[in-house]
């Protein structure tokens, strides 16, 4: 029999309450923000931290953002001056990416609670994603920015309310340097408006338990993660293993960078897992370079996604067991003041990836073959900033793993949460320039394996009126989600245009000589149309083991061509012709 | 003779009401899920009831809830716009519905309903200003009715692009659909008339998938009613709260996917109007689930979505009912990390808590009761279920060994999880909702509800509690008082500001004329009531709250705008200075059906003295131990009657636990109001 030094009733109840007011932190923001950006493509995250400004518990949001949350509220509140310096009402904001935000678009709106106005109990926190914050084009993704200067306008920690009263004089300059100030001025409302509300659960939990017991269960929360995840990389085989990944293209040129990770499992360490980025290359003069906070997020979510589900996600799972190694001037820790718009969204699915790479080789029956390892970036608007801007992503297929296919059409498991826009809501709040001709699964897309790759997806966008300054950033154009044990590669991504009367798409360089086929800025007109191709899964395991019925079933609905499924899978001919004549509607 | 029958996924529960003998009665029966009809035919069968004299039946169904959970629909096939045949399995491209899953790379996409072979396109276009720039090509359509009856296909949804705006396009395929396939199946996303075309092309497809198997259904319940002697027409409950007739529901089946529990939600009102008590959260515990549902001002709210499981939604007006995975059957266990958690996973009834003694080893909530002396082991449904304490009592010491902690407050930690996860989906739908729990009154019902509400209603600062006089039958009790509705939307964007109110009241008065048809087919007699509806928000936003209209116009431009920024600020406490935009018209158009004046069926009879059975030894949270507590037998318990808690409270399908500080009183209907403020 063993015995517990916390009563682990109320370690479950504590928990939960603080998850839920997290959750609840959400719901205020869905409901009444301004941009689509937060109500359709829920790109935001909520989470509360302790007194000691650690991960207490966070809602499901976007990995990418939870990750980096603990850089930021650090950062900010010691720049502040520290806890001495907040008082009750405070709100902090601020968007510097080179103080914790994952890139300038993000902005982080930190709220400290006083309990009863005087006892410091920790602070409610969300990192936001908003439509636009100035820079070169709209919607905040210049690919071919070269430094942070382009990508927008740099607020560093500030307080945005000060003891409750609006600051308005900060609040007007940010507004001023955005395209979107009204719908802005709603959201960073709403954002407040939601902290709030995870403010006063709070207040209602240590009313019911008392602030003594509050502040130990959330050290206990905290170990108790810990103790889980420990468990866990106990588990794991000890040695080093080397993964890697490219990012293809930065946006001025088509160069091809490598994120190269090393990752030590070592049990008998405090830290058991190291993971060190020393043999990734030097940063780049395009978008694509990432902040720490970026890549140390990227690791830790491959990490949580390897441990399970049932670990609660606090400082105790997510910090305590890790330590990192990135190299100042990399790809992986970029020197201000490089451009970094898309490290957040693409860097990171590739940072990701390497880790994943490297996991496979100490833990092959858990991980899975790469997925898209791109979220599509497509952003622009109006290029004088007369209409709203638009920011759109999509989804690409998950890798094969053990057991299991890839999922065709999600978003990249690194980006959980976010949604794309249905596409009557794009024609309606876009209704001046953009209508769309098809969104289809792409068949063939997959890597194939024993468990395939998901598919990916074909989406073709027309531009039905005005000027459209239009900003690409995919990765995988090159070369397709690597596949796994005998899995072979998915098919690569693509964007393609189609000018006014032209009959057939050409890429970006063949058209007007762009740098990089998938990470370009480019001006569409009315006519104009442009079709953006989402990579598909990785393979994992033999083709030629993958179950006949499978490959039948994935025939009969077009997952495969009937070439892929004979030549790949080894589908008798005659069988393969009559799913085909059998199955497949022409109409 | 009024009869309400509600088929349960563990009882059957019916109640019959004659309102010349001035009777209620109830009886509960086991469920026969494999062919729910016989548990009903047997239950009737055994109430002795003559059919003849039976002037309303509705039935509450789970076999449309069943079906999709158990994926056992019909094989059904897709049309849609050219270019749009995966947007049922793109989805929203979003992976993550739930806190445990957001790291869990393992996360499966719900299979489609209808697999892409099935999902197919034609040449059609409807504009989003509702304008058809491309008519719907019949000859492709014939093609594709034709390879989907090649398939076996039996039922077929429709969903265009747009069609929101004008329906024109997908009824034209519907009538030639019906008109050179007659036998075919056929649901439009029309019907569900909301912008973003995943979730309403997702509800189409569900209707269609559980189409042919709730029409067999139905008219074999209704075939098998008419040969024993039932004149009536069968009603079916729906989720929006309101009975249609069966050939309704088999016309649109998805919209009876809450048929049971909106039979609690009906019930819970009419408490209200005959207690006069206007703000109520109505909370049924049975044995795999708690639902919850909030009565402002005696009215429940409305969503206008659920997700039939994680990312299938279905977009129609149902009652805002929040269910979890808390039961009398929830299973407690312990975590790798050491923390205990209690559900969703439920003993169900079969095998049953371990307490059943039949082969389930899993401590469950039932379980905690019994040890805690909170459920009497003679007398559990009556004594129709026998209940083994030793079994409970194992069954809770081998999870209170790992834990290190005694076998009572093992149980004691089981309730206490079970009640904070219940106490979670009550705040779901009030304080998420704006509103303060203090302001309202719980209704206890379910099987189990009346047996944990004290506790949950005082963590909630609830001062009063209301345990109707069968607690068991309360969805059924609903049923038979559900009013005839029927629900139309119209999508109508403008912003008030610029909005022509005329031609708002043109489009509501079509609505009308449509609800007024409606009526007379189900044989209405009366004035239906008319409700409209404006849903709105500020522009920009995307989430829209309801607003009520005037019955007629003409309306006052500036009474729109100030009733919706009272309510914005209620609800979020602030209001902006944008512009106002409607999004959706609405009407509801209401049958109501006579409501029952319980008093008079109160026959005076019993003492109190007569209804205290004895004592047993309970455990009782604030003294942290056994007491020696007065158990009563509720149905003994005369008019005006008050009983001190601590006490339990015993009747045939539920307890009553009253905790120490609680007062009890019986009033006038033979309802039990709690006060527990103190």
């Amino acid at each position: 029999m063993q015995t517990q030094s916390f009563d682990p009733i109320l370690l479950e109840i504590i928990n939960n309450h603080l998850i839920s007011s997290c959750q609840e932190m959400a719901e205020t923001m869905m409901r009444t923000s301004y941009s689509p950006i937060f109500h359709e493509g829920r790109d935001f995250s909520c989470a509360i931290f302790d007194t000691k400004t650690e991960l207490a518990a966070q809602a499901e949001g976007c990995p990418s953002q939870l990750g980096a949350l603990p850089f930021a509220v650090r950062n900010c509140v010691h720049e502040l001056g520290g806890v001495d310096k907040l008082n009750p009402g405070d709100v902090l904001g601020f968007n510097d990416a080179y103080l914790g935000n994952p890139h300038l678009p993000e902005f982080t709106l930190i709220k400290p609670a006083f309990y009863k106005d005087k006892h410091f109990c920790g602070f409610p926190a969300m990192t936001a994603h908003h439509m636009d914050v100035g820079g070169k084009t709209p919607g905040g993704f210049p690919s071919d920015a070269t430094d942070i200067f382009s990508e927008g306008v740099i607020v560093p920690p500030t307080k945005l309310w000060i003891g409750g009263e609006e600051n308005t004089d900060v609040i007007k300059m940010i507004l001023a340097n955005t395209r979107t100030p009204r719908n802005t001025y709603g959201d960073i409302n709403a954002q407040r408006g939601a902290l709030i509300t995870a403010e006063k659960r709070l207040y209602a939990l240590i009313d019911k338990y008392g602030l003594e017991t509050y502040f130990r269960y959330v050290e206990l929360i905290k170990d108790y993660a810990q103790r889980l995840m420990r468990k866990e990389i106990q588990t794991w085989p000890e040695g080093t293993y080397h993964g890697e990944d490219f990012v293809e293209g930065d946006g001025v040129s088509e160069k091809i960078y490598r994120i190269g990770v090393d990752i030590t499992v070592n049990h008998s360490k405090d830290q058991p897992v190291t993971i060190d980025f020393s043999t990734t290359d030097q940063q780049s003069r395009g978008p694509i370079n990432c902040p720490f906070g970026v890549t140390a997020s990227a690791s830790r979510v491959v990490m949580m996604n390897l441990a399970g589900s049932g670990i609660p996600h606090n400082h105790g799972s997510m910090i305590r067991p890790f330590r990192f190694i990135i190299p100042h001037g990399t790809l992986a820790n970029v020197d201000w003041p490089g451009a970094l718009s898309s490290g957040n969204t693409e860097t990171y699915n590739v940072i990701c990836a390497a880790v994943l790479k490297a996991m496979s080789k100490c833990l092959p029956d858990k991980v899975a073959a790469a997925d898209c390892s791109t979220i599509g970036i497509f952003t622009g608007g109006d290029p004088y900033g007369h209409a709203e801007p638009f920011v759109w992503w999509d989804g690409g297929g998950w890798g094969g793993m053990l057991g299991q296919d890839g999922l065709s059409a999600t978003v990249s498991w690194t980006g959980a949460r976010a949604q794309q826009y249905p596409v009557e809501y794009i024609e309606t709040r876009y209704k001046d320039n953009w209508r769309i001709e098809s969104y289809r699964l792409l068949t063939d897309s997959q890597g194939d394996g024993k468990s395939r790759g998901g598919l990916g997806i074909e989406k073709v966008y027309d531009v039905v009126g005005g000027n459209q300054t239009v900003c690409i950033t995919l990765n995988r154009h090159i070369k397709g989600a690597w596949g796994l044990f005998g899995g072979t590669d998915g098919a690569p991504s693509a964007s393609l245009i189609r000018k006014k009367g032209d009959s057939s798409y050409k890429t970006a360089g063949e058209l007007f000589g762009a740098k990089s086929n998938g990470k370009f800025v480019t001006n569409l007109q009315a006519g104009d149309s442009i079709l953006i191709r989402l990579p598909g899964g990785g393979g994992y395991g033999k083709p030629a083991e993958r179950d006949r019925q499978k490959v039948e079933w994935d025939l009969m609905n077009r997952y495969i061509s009937a070439e892929r499924a004979v030549a790949v899978y080894g589908l008798p001919e005659k069988r393969a012709k009559e799913i085909v004549d059998n199955y497949w509607y022409k109409g | 003779m009024e009869i309400g029958a509600d088929i349960g996924g563990t009882f059957t529960d019916i109640v019959i009401i004659d309102r010349d003998k001035e009777r209620l009665d109830m009886l509960r029966i086991p469920s026969t899920p494999w062919a729910p009809h016989e548990g009903l035919l047997e239950g009737l069968k055994r109430t002795g009831v003559d059919f003849g004299k039976v002037t309303s039946f509705v039935h509450g169904t789970t076999t449309c809830t069943n079906t999709i959970l158990e994926h056992k629909g019909s094989k059904a096939g897709l049309i849609t716009t050219r270019g749009f045949a995966d947007v049922l399995e793109i989805m929203r491209t979003s992976r993550a519905y739930s806190y445990k899953d957001l790291y869990n790379l393992r996360w499966q996409k719900p299979e489609p309903l209808v697999p892409r072979y099935l999902r197919l396109e034609v040449d059609e276009r409807t504009e989003f200003t509702g304008e058809i720039s491309t008519k719907v090509n019949l000859d492709q359509a014939r093609r594709a009715v034709e390879f989907l009856k090649k398939h076996d296909a039996v039922s077929v949804a429709i969903s265009f692009l747009f069609s929101f705006m004008n329906p024109e396009n997908e009824t034209r395929l519907k009538e030639f659909i019906q008109e050179q396939y007659p036998d075919m199946f056929c649901s439009l996303s029309s019907e569900y008339p909301v912008i973003r075309e995943f979730e309403r092309t997702s509800t189409a497809v569900a209707d269609a998938y559980v189409k042919p198997v709730m029409d067999k259904y139905l008219q074999l319940l209704g075939n098998l009613l008419k040969e024993r002697g039932l004149q009536v027409d069968c009603y079916i409950m729906k989720s929006n709260g309101g009975i249609v007739t069966s050939s309704s529901a088999r016309n649109r089946p998805i919209e009876v996917f809450l048929s049971g529990p909106s039979g609690g939600a009906i019930m819970a009102k009419f408490m209200g109007e005959m207690t006069g008590i206007r703000n109520l959260i109505a909370c049924d515990m049975g044995g795999t689930s708690f639902d919850v549902t909030l009565l402002a001002n005696g009215e429940y709210a409305f969503s206008r979505s659920k997700y039939l499981y994680p990312g299938v939604p279905i977009v129609a007006p149902m009652i805002d009912i929040v269910t979890i995975g808390a039961g009398g059957g929830s299973i407690a266990w312990l975590d790798q990390g050491g923390a205990m958690k209690v559900g969703p996973q439920s003993a169900g009834a079969r095998p049953g808590p371990a307490c059943y003694g039949a082969g389930g080893e899993e401590p469950t909530v039932t379980d905690a009761n019994v040890v805690l002396g909170r459920l009497n082991p003679e007398y559990f449904s009556g004594g129709t279920i026998k209940i083994y304490p030793d079994l409970a009592h194992k069954s809770i010491k081998e999870l209170a060994d790992k834990i290190g902690r005694s076998v009572v407050e093992t149980a004691k930690g089981i309730l206490d999880i079970s009640i904070a996860n219940m106490t979670q989906a009550i705040r779901v739908v009030s304080i998420e909702r704006g509103y303060d729990p203090k302001d309202f009154a719980l209704i206890a019902f379910g099987g189990a509800g009346p047996l944990h509400s004290a506790v949950i209603a005082r963590q909630l600062g609830i001062p009063k509690i209301i345990v109707p006089l069968y607690p068991g039958a309360g969805c059924a009790l609903g049923m038979t008082l559900a009013d005839i509705r029927f629900d139309y939307t119209r999508s109508y964007p403008v912003t008030v500001e610029d909005a022509d109110l005329d031609a708002i009241e043109k489009t509501f008065k079509e609505m009308v004329r449509s609800g007024i048809e409606d009526m007379k087919r189900e044989k209405y007699r009366g004035e239906p009531l008319i409700l409209k509806t404006a849903e709105m928000r500020y522009q920009g936003q995307n989430w829209e709250i309801p607003i009520p209209m005037p019955t007629e116009g003409p309306y006052d431009r500036q009474r729109i705008i100030d009733t919706f920024d009272q309510e914005h600020k209620r609800l979020y406490g602030f209001t902006v200075a944008m512009r106002h935009e409607i999004m959706n018209l609405r009407v509801s158009a209401i049958g109501r059906r006579p409501s029952l004046d319980l008093e008079k069926f109160v026959k005076p009879s019993h003492t109190l003295e007569k209804a205290l059975k004895g004592k047993r030894r309970v455990f009782v949270d604030e003294k942290n131990d056994f007491v020696e507590l007065e158990i009563y037998e509720r149905g003994n318990l005369p008019v005006g009657a008050e009983v001190k808690g601590p006490a339990v409270l015993e009747q045939v399908d539920s307890t009553t636990y009253m905790p120490p500080r609680t007062n009890a009183r019986v009033d006038k209907f033979r309802n039990l109001i709690l006060d527990v403020s103190a």
